[in-house]
């Protein structure tokens, strides 16, 4: 505490360093690639719970399992992804997601420790994630939303 | 509007607890994936000897299993299921309610003795009136249920219409609406997972005809919620009176008469219907979250290569309905811990 200035400038520097865009980007494609592969188990495993998906709280695995397995029986994919966005995120993101209380609750009460939030542009419109820890290089999801126009 | 339920907090803050018929339950046995959400929303997976009560939610996984016991009656959860310890107010006592939300639960309820109130058990379309008896209730992916009575008798209210069940027999009942034609049911022959297959073509196949279901169920819930509050406030206005005339008063003996007399029975009505308040405002966030919600999840995961599809479309504008009764008439009854 004799050098109050150091100890912040200490802590700012630990702080980016677990913020690295271009990890968190490599990440993110990998994640991209399980939703175009429709590796609706992987994706299940990676999606956390409580989690947002458009508006909606899941608080059930099973609910996630349905997600990815509806989505990779329709085919979907996410084409020629351009990430326009990826940043820390805090609770100020919910409202990207909606305006109603329940999603500004969910940031407030369920985003992980070093939320990352990223914004996907693609040929079939924008996805929002939120993203969490990493597992064997793959992160987490914590909330998930699209395709938006 | 945001902050009613606070005000109706503070509001109850010094009144007494009702009469106690619960009593605290526990989780006796575990297999599986199961999860515990407690009333403050923590969630943690569930070990034996773990405490159950009003407010809490549990889930079993896809290989799940589970046996509680609450105040003397057995409660197996069967996989991917999900439910809910509430609590309601009836004659002057607080009443266990158990609601299946979603899944397979099987109850065995104890009889009880004169002293003693019955649980109420709830899936998202019935409410059920047990009397020592073994029962199943299945609740599918659209809010219907399937109850089907082992043991004993069942009283199963919907929309206003009563059936009563006695062994052996079952009924189906869609959110919304009376409940079906009794039918036959022969021990062990209910398959679950075939009904709840079906329960999801049908589904499936008029999401627009479910969602409006579900629409008329949260109706229900919400003309409670609102006789239910004109109730209480008019009782909180006498409460209030009361009170003030007991802090005007000097004589020690005619004080503690009318606190005895007047302002304690007042405060019991109050606390019974602040509890039903809740009661409805949580079952309400019930139906929205396991019911709509996995409405939601399902249409939207299955049309996300085609988002202008009528039928998506034309679920999503009663869906958007919905949300928008839901964030006017409940949301100010919930507070963060409930989410």
């Amino acid at each position: 505490m004799k050098h109050p200035l150091s100890f912040f400038l200490i802590l700012l520097v630990a702080g980016c360093a677990t913020f690295n865009p271009v990890d968190e980007e490599r990440g993110l494609a990998s994640l991209i690639a399980l939703i175009d592969r429709g590796d609706a188990a992987a994706l299940a495993e990676l999606t956390n719970v409580p989690f947002l998906f458009d508006a909606e709280i899941l608080l059930v695995k099973q609910d996630a399992e349905t997600l990815w397995t509806n989505a990779a029986k329709s085919g979907f994919t996410i084409e020629d992804p351009r990430v326009t966005v990826i940043e820390p995120a805090d609770a100020s993101y919910a409202k990207l997601f909606s305006d109603s209380m329940e999603t500004s609750v969910f940031f407030n009460k369920y985003l992980p420790k070093r939320a990352v939030f990223a914004r996907v542009e693609s040929d079939s419109g924008a996805y929002l994630f939120v993203l969490g820890e990493r597992v064997k290089g793959i992160p987490t999801i914590t909330a998930f939303k699209g395709p938006t126009p | 509007m945001k902050n009613i339920v606070t005000v109706l907090l503070i509001a109850v803050f010094f009144s007494v607890p009702l009469a106690l018929n619960a009593e605290k339950g526990k989780v006796l046995y575990v297999e599986g994936k199961v999860t515990i959400r407690n009333n403050v929303g923590k969630m943690q997976d569930a070990r034996i000897d773990d405490p159950v009560d009003a407010g809490y939610t549990i889930t079993t996984g896809r290989n799940g299993y589970a046996e509680l016991d609450k105040s003397g009656s057995l409660i197996t959860l069967d996989a991917n299921t999900v439910f809910q310890f509430l609590e309601a107010e009836s004659r002057g006592r607080k009443t266990d309610v158990f609601s299946a939300v979603s899944g397979a639960v099987l109850l065995k309820v104890k009889k009880l003795t004169a002293d003693e109130s019955s649980p109420l058990i709830t899936s998202p379309s019935s409410s059920l009136g047990v009397r020592g008896t073994a029962f199943t209730v299945y609740a599918g992916v659209d809010g219907s249920s399937v109850i089907a009575v082992e043991e004993g008798s069942v009283e199963v209210e919907a929309n206003g219409v009563s059936v009563l069940l006695a062994a052996n027999e079952g009924v189906e009942v869609a959110p919304g609406s009376a409940p079906g034609a009794k039918f036959e049911v022969l021990k062990g022959k209910i398959d679950f997972a075939d009904w709840s297959e079906k329960n999801l073509d049908a589904f499936l196949s008029d999401p627009v005809a479910s969602v409006k279901r579900v629409g008329e169920r949260l109706g229900y819930f919400i003309d409670n919620l609102r006789s239910t509050k004109i109730e209480y406030d008019k009782n909180m206005e006498l409460l209030t009176k009361y009170r003030d005339t007991l802090a005007a008063m000097e004589d020690k003996e005619k004080k503690q008469a009318y606190h005895d007399e007047i302002e304690f029975p007042q405060q019991i009505v109050t606390s019974g219907l602040f509890i039903n308040l809740r009661y409805y405002s949580l079952s309400s966030l019930s139906l929205r979250r396991f019911v709509l919600g996995r409405m939601y999840v399902n249409i939207k995961s299955q049309y996300m290569t085609n988002l202008s599809d009528p039928v998506l479309l034309y679920f999503l504008e009663e869906y958007d309905k919905i949300l928008e009764t839901f964030e006017r008439e409940i949301i100010p009854y919930l507070v963060d811990a409930d989410f």
